[in-house]
């Protein structure tokens, strides 16, 4: 009897024991499995930033974006899209250029560049390397017939050759936009007292950071802006927050 | 009886205990070093938007990547593709963060910068018309060393702009590879054939001795810079790595270059990766044990997430992964075995 009881002491504290150990296993040595998404900031509210300013190799296009149409927006849910559509003027400027092409375009240069960024494409099957480039970069072009002649034989011409045909004219209601996911981060710099406020936009690896990194600020009259950079194109796009009135128009 | 129940009940604790410590073991064993940073600056061939392959395996094959992961630093890749000396010179002068990739404040605080620089000075303005000259009797480097003189001149620019911002930090520049394997486009093939006009006995395979004239010559600016300033950068000879194993193997340097004959491919990025890790290891900065088995892991989830539904024998890659003493060793595994193969992504 005494034995008994002292048997069930030991095992009670060995079950306790155990018990515990697993449970701190579990909440500590692996807690980091649970925390993946944690600590992710986005917008309290879905925000619009109509893009006022699109500098391209010291160049600006802003005349060519449809005003209320190019925009960066971030929702509150950690969506991020950029959308570029080109104005009436942008279009016509660029058929013009087109059709006044006294051959065709060579574009197979390229064809390197796109199997290497995606190898299992190439322009053998352009609505396939359209699809992968909406998969992986999240990047769509909108307004493209596939059914229509002029695509069918775009496709073709670039099957073929790598060449975009005599007859080649943008479609008028084309549309760029990349989406995918971002997150807010606060950066501290060296340069100033003032944190950067970044947006980093798409996957990355926690101890680096993602290729795309936009900078939110606020102009000396209080309008809240944000910035996309890019060194190689020495692109510059900056777009102002659209009132809050609009902006719940926009949504809907 | 009782015995024998206290018995069972020690063996499942024990095994209970084992388990948890095994699940963990992974996690215990994995260390902080993010606070130390290393960052990259310069052109296209640390940037890696072209060269790595598919595009959304970038941060596994970078160079600056994988060396960040695989010791567990925070990295930074603030290189700029097409940007020559001067240009990355105007980069980093900058007074202040223009954006929030914050690039000065990145380079003040970094422990360990790697800059890749100078391919461009060369390669964008008159590669041909430089072999061309290298090759007259004697020799004209007139031009060249002209060029070069600039580049020397935003070399010194450079150095003393990043010492200003970090002086402590250790500075690593990588040498220039000769990327003129037998085939490539580098040089143009109008002028492969106009300099085989009037040297008919130079043969396709000789343009890679010809180009080293050169090649050579743009890495003197970063040696004799260091003649005068002895000890203010480190050197990471990727040119005498790749040379070395394009000696060994003709066929590698094809490997080791992308298609469009410039830029590392993945397995050039590799090799890049592991010279530079063994270079953090010597200098005291990197752990060899804690790295190379991280590498090992870092390839052989690529090979599953890659190369899977392939005719990539996975089981005996990871295995040849295991058995590898040396990072080329990891490297020739994962390679040769995925060479020509296209990824299930």
């Amino acid at each position: 009897m005494k034995n008994s009881g002292k048997t069930k002491k030991i095992l009670t504290i060995m079950l306790i024991f155990a018990f515990c150990f697993v449970l701190i296993g579990i909440f500590a040595g692996c807690k980091d499995n649970e925390e993946t998404d944690d600590g992710k900031v986005y917008m309290e509210k879905d925000t619009i930033y109509l893009i006022e300013e699109i500098n391209l190799f010291g160049k600006d296009f802003a005349g060519f974006a449809e005003d209320e149409k190019s925009y960066i927006k971030l929702t509150k849910q950690g969506e991020m899209e950029v959308r570029l559509t080109p104005n009436a003027v942008a279009i016509s400027t660029v058929n013009i250029a087109l059709a006044g092409m006294s051959s065709e375009i060579d574009v197979s240069g390229f064809e390197i560049y796109l199997k290497g960024l995606f190898p299992t494409e190439s322009f053998e099957d352009m609505k396939k390397t359209v699809e992968r480039l909406e998969k992986d970069m999240g990047i769509y072009v909108e307004g493209l017939d596939y059914e229509s002649t002029m695509v069918k034989n775009l496709f073709q011409s670039l099957k073929e050759s790598g060449k975009i045909p005599k007859g080649t004219i943008l479609p008028e209601k084309i549309a760029f936009s990349v989406k995918g996911k971002y997150e807010l981060k606060t950066i501290q710099s060296k340069t100033q007292e003032e944190p950067l406020r970044a947006v980093y936009f798409g996957d990355y690896n926690e101890l680096g950071d993602p290729y795309i990194i936009l900078t939110q600020y606020t102009d000396e009259e209080g309008n809240e802006l944000i910035k996309i950079r890019n060194e190689i194109l020495n692109l510059t796009i900056t777009a102002r927050e659209k009132q809050q009135e609009n902006t719940t128009e926009q949504n809907k | 009886m009782k015995r024998k129940i206290i018995a069972v009940i020690c063996l499942i604790v024990t095994v209970i205990m084992t388990l948890t410590i095994a699940a963990c073991e992974e996690k215990g064993t994995e260390r902080d070093n993010s606070s130390i940073k290393i960052t990259v600056l310069g052109d296209s061939i640390a940037e890696g938007i072209l060269g790595p392959t598919p595009i959304i395996e970038r941060d596994s094959y970078t160079y600056i990547s994988v060396v960040g992961q695989i010791n567990g630093f925070t990295y930074r890749n603030r290189a700029v593709s097409g940007h020559k000396t001067g240009q990355m010179l105007e980069y980093i002068s900058s007074e202040k963060d223009e954006t929030a990739y914050a690039a000065i404040t990145t380079i003040t605080e970094s422990d360990v910068i790697v800059v890749s620089i100078l391919g461009n000075d060369l390669l964008q303005v008159g590669f041909s018309k430089y072999i061309m000259a290298a090759m007259e009797t004697p020799a004209d480097f007139t031009e060249v060393d002209e060029l070069l003189s600039v580049s020397y001149g935003n070399i010194e620019k450079i150095v003393a702009r990043l010492k200003e911002l970090n002086p402590k930090a250790e500075l690593i520049f990588q040498t220039v590879y000769n990327p003129m394997y037998p085939g490539s486009t580098t040089m143009g093939t109008k002028d492969k054939q106009a300099l085989q006009e009037k040297y008919p006995e130079v043969k396709e395979e000789d343009f890679y001795n010809i180009a080293g004239l050169l090649i050579n010559r743009l890495n003197g600016v970063l040696y004799d810079y260091l003649k005068y300033h002895p000890g203010d950068f480190t050197i990471l000879d990727v040119n005498g790595k790749f040379d070395a194993l394009y000696r060994a193997d003709t066929a590698r340097l094809d490997r080791l270059i992308y298609e469009d004959c410039i830029h590392p491919s993945n397995e050039g990025h590799a090799v890049i990766a592991c010279l530079l890790q063994e270079k953090l290891e010597d200098l005291g900065i990197a752990d060899h044990d804690y790295a190379i088995a991280n590498y090992k892991e870092l390839r052989k989830e690529q090979l599953e997430r890659l190369y899977s539904d392939t005719s990539v024998d996975i089981k005996a890659v990871k295995k040849a992964i295991d058995n590898a003493s040396t990072y080329d060793k990891i490297n020739e595994a994962y390679f040769d075995a995925t060479n020509g193969i296209i990824p299930n992504y």
